[in-house]
């Protein structure tokens, strides 16, 4: 049943482009992407700076490089933030009998309610900005969906007939949770988590364009497209590159998680 | 871009009927009629349909219309076209007569008199008098109006008013600033009699423009004041101030014709339009003086030699390059080169004595701080940004917190609860106006600078008459400024407008406000 599919490779292969761009940027010395050289501001793409530079004259590849580093950090800290938070409080939903399914359920549909943007920005105005508050708030904003999916799915395989036998042979919830319900809803959280990166690198993007997120000088993109925002007319490039970046990592996350759910997941496909 | 303009203007012509045709032939055929156009706009004065519209593009929203109320130079820009002062500036800065014509001090320096202008009317019609001007003052005075600029005027201790045209003004003491503080646009002549609580919202002056009409968030729109004392002006009967916060945007509607004038351009915006066809600019230098301020009080800054080495491995190149493109002069002291009373002060770039100085004061290695930056200014977050990468070089690690407006005018101006910070402060006409601002007795020293002999030169400056005399005075004092460094006095920047071609007479005055009656329009 399982198949590899084009979104898949596609995807994992843009997925494995914006990892290696950011492991290519730890390759850098340090201080390399704030190094400002103010004469050779604003110059266009060509050799010796192939993305061009900015108004400080700061080399855009070394920062787009650089800039890489931080998108990726925020998303594999927010997802885990959002599994940690979300599969606990699904399995607790699911296994904790009626009051505690309408309690959770309520609050995570409460969560649901607001974009997860002007969640996110709620809670780095109540933290502060900055890289590890842009994290956390992403991982809060993440967890509701990774509830709702550990509880649609525990309840899915609860009644099935191995999880019968499993606790007519004696064990106990928790072993039955960990041991027979769980390892069944992996296959959808792995696909959930891989969307998830799509999703947490466009939102620490909007939330360091609005200067709350990354600060300067530090790069990331979504930073990078502010200060591109004056040049626009003159400079273009300062704004097509991390705009491509961002493309890039946000459709090869979700192509990524496509491409799993129909490897991982495929009935759950038309 | 030509296309594009016409475009543009055909889909907004309805708001301004005679405006896209004129605008994109003036663009296009500038050079070959100009003295038909002319003669189209010289039809148009003012009545019904064929009456231009000078559309302009501001920032953001006035904080009300009452030049006693705010300190807010984005407002008195704007009143200054509604009221008149006694006196008034030229372009280089020298005092004229407005609704005074003449003055004249009493041997002792403590009376100041006034003759006023006959025949000025109020834009409600009322005649201009004595008493007009001796209830401005008395409202400005007094404590519970609470004007933030109150204080340049408090050396008036009493006004007569002998007789209509005359206002004979008592002071405390002889004070060189006042004459020139009197042509600001905080000395507007106010209408008596006048509930002072609707002129926020309604103003009542003397001068060329009244308001129209205000829709916040929207546009401020004036109209001429028919009664406008000054034969000739306002040149352009209605003006539209629209408010248009983007800078993008603002370069954008400047380029496609729906914005006539864009005054206040930063020098990035002002980079991207150099070398535009279709589009002038107007530049000349500010009083504007941006500096590093410095927190004298506390640790490491607290030992000069810490403050002398921030000074010397600071580029200023780098700063008017990088964050004002070029449109900014270095300075080494707090007066503006077009002062008359500044004196150059040396700013040599050299990081290897910084490092030594700093190594003398006990940080071979540097130190880490952190600078604050308003983040409503992108200059002085870009400056933040070439200063921090500066210092970095001297071991000196600064971490950037961009801080909003209202918290860096609590926290760092009024609490001073800052390390390092980056501001511009405006140059007004007279010297002291900006240099008694690092005095101990001034009640935002927010550098916490404390320095008797400067205090004593600056209350000897303010009291001296003779401006041979009150030169040297100024002399040493910019001296002490550049061998203590309280602040790292950084640019001068420049004032520059864009404006369409068919824009012209335009002129940049030394002081933060938009002359509007001058402009003319093809």
């Amino acid at each position: 049943m399982s198949r590899v599919t084009a979104p898949l490779l596609i995807g994992g292969a843009l997925a494995a482009a914006v990892v290696a761009a950011a492991v290519a940027g730890t390759a850098l010395p340090p201080g390399a992407a704030l190094a400002m050289h103010i004469p050779h501001r604003l110059l266009p793409p060509g050799p010796g700076h192939p993305f061009g530079t900015d108004q400080f004259g700061r080399d855009q590849l070394t920062r787009i490089l650089v800039g890489a580093q931080a998108s990726l950090e925020v998303a594999l800290v927010a997802t885990a933030v959002g599994l940690l938070a979300g599969v606990p409080l699904g399995a607790a939903a699911a296994m904790g009998g009626r009051r505690w399914d309408e309690v959770l359920m309520r609050l995570t549909d409460g969560m649901y309610a607001f974009p997860a943007l002007l969640l996110a920005l709620m809670v780095v105005t109540a933290l502060g900005p900055g890289l590890a508050h842009t994290a956390l708030a992403i991982g809060i904003v993440s967890a509701p969906p990774f509830a709702r999916l550990t509880r649609a799915r525990l309840l899915e395989l609860r009644p099935l007939e191995y999880v019968e036998a499993a606790r007519a042979s004696g064990l106990g919830p928790w072993q039955v949770l960990l041991r027979h319900l769980l390892p069944g809803a992996y296959g959808a959280l792995a696909v959930q988590a891989s969307a998830n990166m799509g999703g947490a690198i466009l939102v620490e993007a909007a939330l360091s364009y609005l200067g709350l997120g990354v600060q300067p000088p530090q790069p990331s993109w979504g930073g990078m497209l502010n200060d591109a925002q004056g040049f626009f007319l003159t400079s273009p490039w300062l704004a097509l590159f991390p705009g491509l970046a961002i493309t890039v990592a946000v459709l090869g996350f979700n192509l990524l998680g496509d491409g799993l759910s129909d490897l991982l997941e495929p009935r759950t496909r038309g | 871009m030509l296309a594009v303009a016409a475009l543009t203007l055909t889909a907004c012509g309805g708001s301004a009927a005679t405006a896209p045709g004129s605008t994109a032939a003036s663009a296009s055929a500038s050079a070959t009629s100009p003295a038909s156009s002319t003669a189209a706009s010289a039809t148009s004065t003012g009545t019904a349909a064929g009456a231009r519209v000078l559309n302009v593009a501001i920032a953001g929203d006035p904080i009300g219309f009452d030049p006693y109320l705010t300190a807010a130079a984005n407002t008195v820009a704007i009143t200054w076209n509604i009221y008149d002062q006694l006196v008034t500036v030229d372009a280089q800065g020298n005092l004229k007569p407005d609704l005074a014509t003449s003055w004249s001090l009493s041997p002792d320096g403590r009376t100041l008199t006034f003759h006023l202008r006959s025949g000025v009317r109020f834009q409600d019609g009322h005649t201009l008098t004595s008493a007009d001007v001796k209830a401005s003052f008395q409202r400005m005075l007094n404590p519970a109006t609470k004007d933030p600029d109150a204080s340049d005027y408090k050396v008036i201790t009493a006004i007569d008013t002998p007789n209509a045209s005359t206002v004979v003004m008592h002071l405390a003491s002889y004070d060189a600033a006042l004459l020139s503080d009197l042509a600001l646009p905080f000395a507007a002549i106010e209408p008596a009699g006048v509930n002072p609580s609707t002129l926020k919202s309604k103003p009542d002056g003397t001068g060329p423009y009244e308001l129209a009409s205000y829709t916040p968030g929207q546009d401020v729109v004036l109209k001429a004041n028919p009664y406008y004392w000054q034969p000739g002006l306002p040149h352009i009967p209605t003006v539209d101030l629209k408010i248009v916060p983007d800078p993008s945007t603002q370069i954008a509607d400047l380029l496609a014709g729906s914005i006539d004038l864009l005054p206040g351009l930063s020098g990035e915006q002002a980079s991207q339009l150099k070398g535009q066809s279709g589009v002038k600019i107007s530049q000349a230098p500010s009083g504007n003086i941006q500096i590093m301020a410095i927190n004298n009080a506390r640790k490491p800054f607290n030992d000069v030699r810490v403050r002398q080495a921030l000074s010397l491995a600071i580029n200023r190149q780098a700063v008017v390059q990088g964050a004002w493109f070029g449109y900014a002069t270095p300075v080494g002291t707090f007066l503006p080169p077009n002062s008359p009373y500044y004196v150059a002060q040396p700013t040599p770039y050299d990081p290897a004595q910084a490092r030594k100085l700093l190594a003398e004061a006990g940080y071979p290695n540097g130190f880490a701080s952190t600078i604050d930056l308003p983040s409503l200014y992108p200059v002085h977050v870009q400056t933040g940004q070439i200063i921090a990468a500066e210092l970095a070089k001297i071991g000196v690690q600064l971490k950037l917190n961009e801080v909003e407006w209202a918290t860096w005018l609590s926290q760092d101006y009024a609490k001073r609860d800052y390390n390092l910070t980056v501001i511009s402060h405006t140059g007004r006409l007279d010297p002291d106006t900006l240099l008694v601002r690092f005095t101990s007795t001034y009640p935002y020293d927010y550098e916490n600078y404390s320095n008797p002999t400067y205090n004593r030169l600056i209350a000897e400056g303010r009291a001296t008459a003779d401006v041979a005399k009150r030169k040297q005075i100024y002399a040493q004092a910019q001296k002490i400024l550049a061998t203590d460094v309280p602040a790292v006095f950084l640019d001068v920047s420049d004032n520059v407008a864009a404006m369409l071609p068919s824009v012209s007479g335009w002129q940049w005055l030394p002081l933060a406000v938009d002359q509007l009656a001058q402009v003319q329009m093809r």
